[in-house]
Parts: structure tokens; C-alpha cells; sequence
């Protein structure tokens, strides 16, 4: 039992994104994207609205596809074109996804929201994922709530759950969308709380993000994007206290007033 | 003020049905399925043996006669209601009727036939019909037929018109009919595959029923049809049509007194009690749920497949499902019906199917067209529901790994089930009530079994609450089961 506590997660994994093109339309919304994310680390995406932060973090696990370009995520590879479907899979099990509004599965009870993945997809045996799940709930303190249903929930909790959820398919790495926007502060503050302690399993994770303190202290790396470039890239204090360029200048000083 | 209520007296007096002597009688009469009674033949003119007992009234009553075309079955109803004067359609006198309207002395007597398929050898007589269940025999709607084979417990279904019920024996649905002789010998002494069985039994009267209040006219009508007896002009016409036989020349055009003619089959459906006739209605209850929720549950199963070719199909099936939505929203479900029952099996027999046509019970019919097109309204309700599952919860079920057909069974289709059921709730009570159209397939279901007993007894304020009542025995335990299942469902649904 001890021992099946910390395997939830097993290390990060690197990702490599070498000229991402995403075309909607006339108009580009990435326009040749080139990031090298290390394993373990994590990296912010800020950036202006409309910039393409959520769309690149999107293309990384095949919910979008892309145009041009491709992406590596572990040992498999994303092309141009929906992709094969073999590879996307793949992917999905060993990178999990947070949405801002959470998309918790109604029907489903707290516990059955954990667990549906790991049985329906992966053919865990029931008792097994479900003795897992309530091993989840436990660190993000939700183990009280395993019969709930998600409408019972406060926005912090769901989004908790969400993050036991992705964590059950004992991902590598974890993309982030907003997961704290539709948060108020007091919540927000849970959710980031559990960020920083996956942090300490060696997880990847990329997280889009307008939290430009929790930025700063959390991430490893930041990148900045801006009309579908990677406007600025380094660790928080580089690209946040001293932006060399003139967009990231400008965007930081509108954030961060 | 008495000016005033004169003239309105007058008005209803000129209005009234019998004393304007200039205005035309008018005769309630079914020309559909008529012959020989009265019917349409080839050259589109009103003809049959009553028409011509009718033109020989005219003369001998020195007034006109105009044809009203009125529902056999609902005959007697609406010379009650005052819709037109009289009645003459092959009216049976029977006790029950008596009670309600007055009868005319007799124009014709006539005996059932029992007719059966050419070679039948199951049973040799009428009796042996009698509490099997594997038997059936078609008759007619409010005929002494229809109310000897309820008395009698012989399992039968009623038909509008003689036409269809011969056809069904024809085509093997049925294992006998049984009818009043005029109908037998004209639908089939002539046709090569069936054949009478046993004499002809049960002798009644058909008589002309006025409205009780009208004693002058059927005073006048009693002289009249006296007279033609006597000058021979009734049995002219009667053997013209080939129905004159031994039978009549004795009791009727032999009569001396009333007493030859009131042979009356003493327990023929007189006593309608509700013990008697409460333990049909209860059966025509069954019937109804059970075809309810027989043709509910196939309505769910096309619903569903209609709605996920139309969202997810390759783009010619897609149309294909919008095709059936549109043609069985649009079709009248008693079209549909008539055409499933009565239709069919010629087009199966025609494609060298016909053992599947023997499939073709008038419930397997009702199931079937009920079913077809509450399907094509499931459909639209289903894909709607489908289709206000969030997108996100695709999104968060292919992030987690999940195929589409995975998530659309686990996901996406527990969510729009809860969203489809208040108005799927609202469809389950009006297929409820749309089976009461089974009926115009001979289907013994509730409102059949009350058209044919209120028909039969009179009774229609009786039997119509009783009749209600189970309707509401039905519906109201229906709705309350699946408000409550909503609730259950709905109680822990939302983001």
C-alpha cells in the first residue's frame, strides 16, 4: 500500500515543438513555434489573449490539429493532418489535461470521475483504480468528497478533482488551460497549492496561465507569446523582471499594472 | 314577449325533423363496404336493395327521401342526435336498441352465416368456436353478430366494413367470419376460396329506426312496408337482390301477426351489466399498455439510431435519417396503419413474401406504425439532447484517452438521456393516447372495446366514464413513474 502511494506518477518527459504552424482559415494563429521543454520542468505560457497560448497547449496532446511543423511528446510524434489516432492515444495516456471549466463528468460521482479513465481505458480492475482514486482524492484533500456528485462541488474542488482525474492515468506530464481563471482568489489558492506539490514528483508540466506571481514562483520556465510567436523565452526572472523586448515590456506592464 | 316566443317556437317547429310535410326525409345510411345494402356500383350511383325499398317508401309515403351518408357504427348515436330521420342499414332489432328508438315493423329477415376458407376441417360448426383462443372470427362493428360472439366467448375481431373482414379470411388472419346472410352471399358465395359452414342460425329482423318521439312517422312507415308486402313490390326487390329465400316467404310475406316476426333470441345482448361487460374493458386496458409500451420502447431503439446516423452518419445516411424523420412526422398515423394492416401483406404476398404477411396481426401492425413514428419524433428529441451535451465533455473524455464510441456511450449518452426526458415523458403520454387509432385496425384495445360495448348497450355516458377512468388508471401512474425518474436523474445533475 506504502509503496503504490508515490508511483501515481513516474518522472516527466520532454517535449520538443519544432515549427508549429496552425492555420484557421486565411489567418495563422501559430506561426512557426520552436520550444524545447525539459523533463520535469514547468513551463508558463503567458501572454496577450488571442496569442495562441491555448491553442499550442491544445496541438501538444492532439485535441487540435495543426499544419505544419511537429511535435514531440516522450517517444512519439505529432504531424500535420489529424495524426494517427494510435499515436494521439498514446499520448493522451501519458500527458493529462485540466480545462478552465473543469468539464467534470456530471452523471458520474467524485470517485467515478477519478476512476472512469483507468477502468474504461486502460482495463484497471475496479477495486485496484478505485483504491487508487481515494489515494488521489487524499492529496488533493477531497477524500471526504468521493461520493459527491461534481454539482455538489465549490469551483476550487472541482477543479481538484479534475486534477485527480488527470493524474489517475499515472501521466508523465500535465497541461494546464486556465485552470485557475474561473476561480475566485481564496480557490485559487487550492488549486496552486496542488500545482506546486506535483511539482516534487518530477512531473512536466505546462501550464497557460494569467497568474503571473504564481509564474514567478513556480515555473521553471516562462514563455511568452504573442501573435502566434514565442515572443520571449527563460526562467522567471529573465522573460517577468527584465523582458528584453519591446511586446513582452508591454504586456507586463498592462498585467502587472 | 309572447310574439317573441312564438316565433321561436316556430322556428323549431319549421326546423323540426318530421312535420314540415314539402321538406325531403332525410335517411342515415353507409355506402362504405354497403353491398347489397346500399353502396356505390360502377357507374358511381347509389345502389343496393335498400335503395330500392327507399324509392318504393317514396311513393308510398308521397315524400321525398334524401341519402345522408353517416358511419354504420355510429347509426343509431346520431339519429338520437337528430343528424337525419331515420335509419335503414341493415339494422339489427336488437333488445338493447329497442329500449332507445323505435322500430319499424320488419322489411327483412335475416340469419348469420358462419363462412370459413374452402377445405376447413378444424371445426365443422359454430359451436366449437366457442373459448378458443387460437380461433378467431372476424365480424362487423354493432352488429348481432358482433353481440352474439361476445356473448357466446368466442374470440373475435370487429371490422368497419365486410369487405376487409372477408379479405383477412382470405388471407388466413382470420378462421371464420361472421355475418348477417346479405353480407355472406354477396362477399362470398361467389368467391372460389371460401365456403359457408353449417346452416344459417340466429334469426333476426332488420327494421327502420326512428327516434322514439316520432310515432307518426313510424306509423306511416309501418303502413308503407305493410303495403309493399302486400303487393309483392318487397319481395320483388328482395329477390332481385338474390336474399328472398324460404325463410322470409314464411315469416315474413306469410306473417299473419307480429308474433311470426318477434322471434327475438331471448338472451341475445340484453343485460348489460357491469359485471358483463367490465372484464372486456379491463382486457382492452391490457391491450393498451401493452402496445403502449411494446411501440414505446421500439420508438426509443429507432430514436436513437435515427438521431446518431443523423449526427455522426456518412453524409447519404444522414439525409437518409432526415428522409424518415420528415416522411413519418409527416404521414397520418391511421394512413400509416391502414396501409401496415391492410396493405402490406399484398405488397409482401406480391415480392413472394406472403408467409410474412401472416406476421401481420392488427397489434404487430399497430406496433409497428406506432413505433415507426414516434421513432421519427425520438429521433429529433434524442439529437437534440445529444447535441446540448457541452462540447467540452468530448474534450475532456479524448484527453483522458476515451474513443468516440466509448464516449458517446458512457459520456456524452447518460447526460442526454437526462436532458431528453422531460420531452420524452410528454411523448410516452401521447403515444399513449394514439393508440386509441389501433382501433381503426380492428385491435381490440380500450377505445374499441368501449366503441363496440357503448355501441352495443346504449350505454355511452356509463361505459365512456368507466372507460375514462382506466385511461387515467393508466396515464396518471405513467406520468407520476417518470416525474419521478426525472427526479432522481435530475436531482444530482448539473456542471
Amino acid at each position: 500500500m506504502a509503496s503504490d502511494h508515490k508511483p501515481a506518477v513516474t518522472g516527466g518527459l520532454g517535449i520538443r515543438i519544432s515549427q508549429l504552424v496552425k492555420r484557421h482559415g486565411d489567418r495563422e494563429i501559430l506561426r512557426g513555434i520552436r520550444l524545447d521543454i525539459q523533463p520535469g520542468h514547468t513551463v508558463a505560457l503567458i501572454g496577450p489573449s488571442g496569442g495562441g497560448k491555448t491553442t499550442l497547449l491544445r496541438c501538444l496532446n492532439g485535441l487540435e490539429p495543426f499544419d505544419g511543423g511537429s511535435v514531440d511528446v516522450g517517444d512519439n510524434t505529432l504531424h500535420p493532418g489529424n495524426g494517427r489516432p494510435r499515436e494521439i492515444a498514446r499520448i493522451r495516456q501519458t500527458v493529462g489535461m485540466i480545462f478552465q471549466d473543469f468539464q467534470l463528468f456530471p452523471h458520474l460521482s467524485v470517485l467515478e470521475n477519478v476512476t472512469a479513465a483507468p477502468v474504461w481505458v486502460q482495463g484497471e480492475k475496479p477495486k485496484v483504480a478505485r483504491e487508487r482514486a481515494l489515494q488521489l482524492l487524499e492529496r488533493v484533500k477531497l477524500a471526504d468528497f468521493s461520493h459527491r456528485r461534481p454539482a455538489q462541488l465549490s469551483g476550487g474542488q472541482k477543479q481538484r478533482v479534475a486534477i485527480a482525474r488527470a493524474l489517475a492515468l499515472r501521466p508523465r506530464g500535465l497541461l494546464c488551460d486556465e485552470i485557475t481563471s474561473a476561480l475566485d482568489p481564496e480557490t485559487k489558492h487550492e488549486v496552486l497549492v496542488v500545482l506546486e506539490d506535483l511539482k516534487r514528483d518530477g512531473l512536466t508540466v505546462v501550464m497557460v496561465t494569467h497568474e503571473i506571481g504564481f509564474a514567478r514562483r513556480a515555473a521553471d520556465r516562462v514563455v511568452l507569446l504573442a501573435d502566434g510567436k514565442v515572443a520571449e523565452e527563460g526562467t522567471a526572472g529573465e522573460v517577468i523582471d527584465a523582458p528584453k523586448t519591446e511586446r513582452a515590456s508591454r504586456f507586463l506592464a498592462r498585467v502587472l499594472g | 314577449m309572447a310574439g317573441f316566443w312564438s316565433l321561436i317556437l316556430a322556428g323549431l317547429c319549421l326546423t323540426g325533423p318530421i312535420h314540415s310535410g314539402g321538406s325531403p326525409l332525410r335517411w342515415g345510411c353507409d355506402q362504405e363496404g354497403g353491398a347489397p345494402y346500399c353502396f356505390l356500383d360502377g357507374k358511381l350511383e347509389l345502389v343496393g336493395f335498400e335503395v330500392d325499398i327507399v324509392r318504393e317508401l317514396e311513393r308510398k309515403l308521397g315524400r321525398k327521401i334524401r341519402f345522408t351518408q353517416y358511419g354504420f357504427e355510429s347509426l343509431i348515436p346520431g339519429l338520437l342526435k337528430g343528424d337525419f330521420d331515420f335509419a335503414m342499414n341493415g339494422l339489427e332489432v336488437l333488445p338493447d336498441r329497442r329500449q332507445a328508438i323505435r322500430f319499424t315493423r320488419p322489411y327483412y329477415l335475416y340469419r348469420q352465416q358462419l363462412t370459413v376458407r374452402k377445405g376447413e376441417s378444424r371445426f365443422s360448426q359454430y359451436r366449437e368456436l366457442a373459448g378458443q383462443t387460437d380461433k378467431e372470427v372476424g365480424t362487423m362493428d354493432g352488429t348481432a353478430a358482433e353481440a352474439l360472439l361476445i356473448r357466446d366467448g368466442v374470440r373475435h375481431a370487429s371490422y368497419s366494413t365486410p369487405t376487409e373482414a372477408y379479405r383477412d379470411l382470405e388471407l388466413g388472419r382470420l378462421d371464420a367470419v361472421l355475418l348477417d346472410m346479405p353480407m355472406a352471399r354477396q362477399y362470398a358465395a361467389e368467391n372460389p376460396a371460401l365456403a359457408f359452414l353449417g346452416e344459417p342460425f340466429a334469426p333476426g329482423r332488420y327494421a327502420i329506426a326512428v327516434p322514439p318521439s316520432e310515432n307518426a312517422l313510424a306509423d306511416a312507415i309501418d303502413r308503407s312496408i305493410n303495403e309493399m308486402i302486400q303487393d309483392g313490390s318487397l319481395r320483388e326487390i328482395l329477390t332481385r337482390w338474390k336474399i328472398w329465400d324460404g325463410f322470409n316467404e314464411s315469416h315474413l310475406a306469410g306473417a299473419t301477426s307480429a308474433a311470426d316476426w318477434e322471434f327475438e333470441d331471448k338472451d341475445a345482448g340484453s343485460g348489460w351489466t357491469v359485471a358483463r361487460y367490465l372484464p372486456l374493458l379491463l382486457d382492452g386496458a391490457r391491450v393498451t399498455l401493452l402496445l403502449t409500451l411494446a411501440s414505446f420502447a421500439l420508438a426509443l431503439c429507432i430514436g436513437l439510431g435515427i438521431a446518431v446516423a443523423r449526427l455522426y452518419g456518412p453524409r447519404p445516411l444522414q439525409i437518409l435519417a432526415v428522409g424518415y424523420i420528415e416522411f413519418f412526422r409527416g404521414v397520418p398515423l391511421l394512413l400509416l396503419l391502414f396501409f401496415l394492416y391492410f396493405g402490406l401483406p399484398s405488397v409482401l404476398a406480391g415480392i413472394g413474401l406472403p408467409a410474412i404477411g401472416e406476421w401481420i396481426t392488427p397489434f404487430a401492425a399497430a406496433w409497428l406504425g406506432l413505433g415507426l413514428t414516434y421513432g421519427a419524433y425520438e429521433a429529433e428529441i434524442q439529437r437534440s439532447a445529444i447535441q446540448s451535451v457541452p462540447q467540452g465533455q468530448w474534450e475532456a473524455a479524448a484527453a483522458l484517452g476515451m474513443p468516440k464510441g466509448l464516449t458517446f456511450r458512457r459520456i456524452i449518452l447518460p447526460q442526454a438521456v437526462r436532458i431528453a426526458l422531460p420531452p420524452t415523458t410528454g411523448d410516452l403520454v401521447a403515444l399513449f393516447k394514439d393508440t386509441s387509432v389501433a382501433s381503426a385496425i380492428t385491435l381490440l384495445e380500450l377505445n374499441k372495446q368501449y366503441q363496440i360495448l357503448a355501441k352495443s348497450s346504449l350505454k355511452f355516458v356509463e361505459i365512456g366514464l368507466i372507460t375514462a377512468i382506466l385511461y387515467l388508471a393508466l396515464s396518471v401512474p405513467l406520468g407520476l413513474a417518470s416525474r419521478a425518474l426525472e427526479k432522481k436523474l435530475g436531482a444530482n445533475h448539473g456542471k
